[in-house]
């Protein structure tokens, strides 16, 4: 099955850059993470992808066909997006609808509704259901055409815990069939736990696209919160590691790519260096994340 | 039927609005329909008409009768199904099943039709249930054999039908439903009247029978005054392409703005 083909997108709003010169792939059988800061163009640059907002410049395909040129739509790509609904209208006549342009039968739509936990409440109107309730919704209308392609924006809002493991380990199991997935969330645990490769923008730039196994996450690292960071700097080169300068809400502090915390200690005090902090960590998504957005600016 | 006309019937027939304008119009039309024909029952008493129940013109004004506000809750369902897309931001489902801007309006265009066809035949049909204990109690005909009849009929059916796509076209030129809403029926039931009755008043039939009222008068071949219409009526052939250009332009100029614009 070919990729999702994201290609020199642009998007102009009144002479305001949303999206600058975005390129990037989704490879078949992953699970893709699209990671930015608010305002960063993921929510514009799936809307392109799925044919809801036209592009200044540059193009977004699925296997070389734009959302548009789509034989099947619905049978092609599955997606989630912002989960409004008509509230007078029931949960299964909102999949009723759906369904006629899909193909999908009233017994497809019972199993979906079932396997989202909504068959209790199919036949209630969707102006009585919880933010969660309307999110497992529209994850089953995205189903509805078993579909090659899903396209999840923020598929875990106002999910509970049950349900947000129920996702991870439906969307892990649709890639394994060889389909591919591009889900943007702010639950950065999360698509650590289900993503294979991730793709990361700011200010409607790619930051990075890489498998995760290339962020060795899960290794250790050291911190150091130092009084002095350049002197720190200088007194660490010796350990011969690529020491970064991060910064969280206390603060600037360092991250040494090693598990001797020993040894910085002796290093520092050895330097004359006056320690506020010092204590291993263990490197996450996160904490890259923060990393690729401050290196950014 | 295609996919996304079925999809645009279902949309339609899952909320509670269709089948309550079709209750309002049924009610309404049959109401609006014993007017004429109590007024003929009166004016045969007094000895004004004789035999009014054979008369094909107040034959038609009864099967009509409940058109000048059937039309105008005809036109609210085509905002109002339009305009709860926007109102919902639900739209994008529809754009999402059928990407194709100009297949996915005229499925909506489609659906709407069909429902402005039902609406038009209960609004026809109340009125041919009103006709009946009138015509059977004082020796008339309804009048079924005849051409002119049943030509009036048909159009009454399709003018209620069009004013459903200028609902449409109202709906999607102003995206806010409320506004939307309240300017129709303020056109519907006070600017249009007003204007007719200007014109009426001033004799000015070539206007009045190119007003959207004038035409659907024209297209059903009223004459009374109590509706301002026109008393040199255009063909009832000429007034259907007037109504059909009404409804064409607002759907035309919204079906120009929606393929164009982002969907929000």
């Amino acid at each position: 099955m070919p990729p999702i083909i994201v290609d020199r997108l642009v998007k102009s709003y009144n002479g305001t850059l949303a999206v600058r010169d975005l390129s990037f792939v989704v490879q078949p059988g992953r699970v893709t993470g699209f990671l930015g800061p608010n305002g960063a163009g993921k929510t514009t640059t799936m809307r392109i992808l799925l044919g809801l907002t036209s592009p200044t410049t540059g193009r977004a395909t699925f296997g070389g066909l734009a959302y548009a040129d789509l034989a099947h739509p619905q049978r092609t790509v599955g997606c989630v997006l912002d989960a409004s609904f008509h509230p007078a209208r029931s949960g299964r006549n909102h999949l009723r609808v759906l369904a006629a342009t899909a193909g999908a039968s009233d017994r497809r739509i019972d199993w979906l509704l079932d396997e989202v936990r909504l068959g209790d409440v199919a036949r209630r109107p969707v102006g009585e259901y919880s933010t969660g309730m309307r999110q497992r919704l529209a994850l089953a209308a995205a189903m509805l055409g078993k579909p090659d392609y899903l396209v999840l924006d923020e598929p875990a809002n106002g999910l509970d815990p049950e349900g947000i493991r129920w996702l991870r380990s439906f969307l892990r199991d649709f890639a394994a069939t060889g389909r591919a997935v591009l889900i943007s969330s702010h639950l950065l645990k999360e698509i650590e736990a289900s993503a294979d490769d991730i793709v990361v923008i700011n200010r409607g730039r790619l930051l990075a696209q890489m498998p995760m196994s290339e962020l060795n996450l899960g290794e250790g690292m050291t911190r150091a919160r130092v009084s002095d960071t350049q002197a720190a700097l200088r007194a660490l080169a010796a350990l011969g590691v690529d020491v970064q300068v991060a910064a969280d809400e206390r603060g600037a502090f360092l991250r040494i790519p090693t598990n001797a915390v020993s040894e910085v200690g002796s290093v520092l005090y050895s330097s004359g260096i006056v320690v506020d902090e010092l204590a291993t960590e263990r490197r996450d998504l996160e904490q890259e994340f923060f990393s690729m957005l401050e290196s950014s600016r | 039927m295609s996919g996304a006309l079925r999809a645009e019937v279902r949309r339609i027939t899952t909320t509670r609005l269709w089948w309550s304008v079709l209750i309002c119009i049924f009610l309404l039309s049959a109401g609006y329909a014993a007017l004429p024909a109590s007024v003929a029952l009166l004016q045969s008493k007094n000895g004004v008409i004789s035999s009014p129940f054979t008369d094909p013109g107040i034959i038609r004004s009864i099967y009509n009768g409940g058109n000048v506000l059937s039309r105008i809750l005809a036109m609210v369902v085509g905002i109002v199904s339009i305009g709860s897309e926007y109102r919902y931001g639900t739209l994008a489902w529809s754009h999402l099943a059928t990407p194709r801007r100009i297949r996915m309006l005229l499925g909506k265009a489609g659906a709407l039709l069909i429902f402005g066809v039902i609406y038009g035949i209960t609004s026809v049909a109340a009125g041919m249930l009103v006709a009946i204990p009138f015509v059977l109690a004082n020796n008339g005909s309804l009048l079924l054999d005849q051409p002119d009849t049943l030509r009036s009929i048909v159009l009454g059916v399709c003018s209620i039908a069009l004013w459903t796509m200028i609902g449409m076209g109202l709906g999607i030129l102003i995206k806010n439903m409320s506004i939307a809403l309240v300017l129709g029926v303020i056109l519907g039931f006070l600017v249009e009247p007003v204007v007719s009755l200007v014109l009426f008043l001033k004799r000015w039939d070539e206007l009045l029978n190119v007003m959207p009222s004038g035409a659907t008068n024209a297209m059903l071949e009223i004459t009374s005054p109590v509706l301002f219409a026109a008393q040199h009526p255009s063909r009832w052939w000429l007034a259907g392409m007037i109504l059909a250009a009404w409804c064409l332009l607002p759907a035309f100029a919204g079906l120009l703005s929606a393929v164009r614009r982002d969907v929000a």
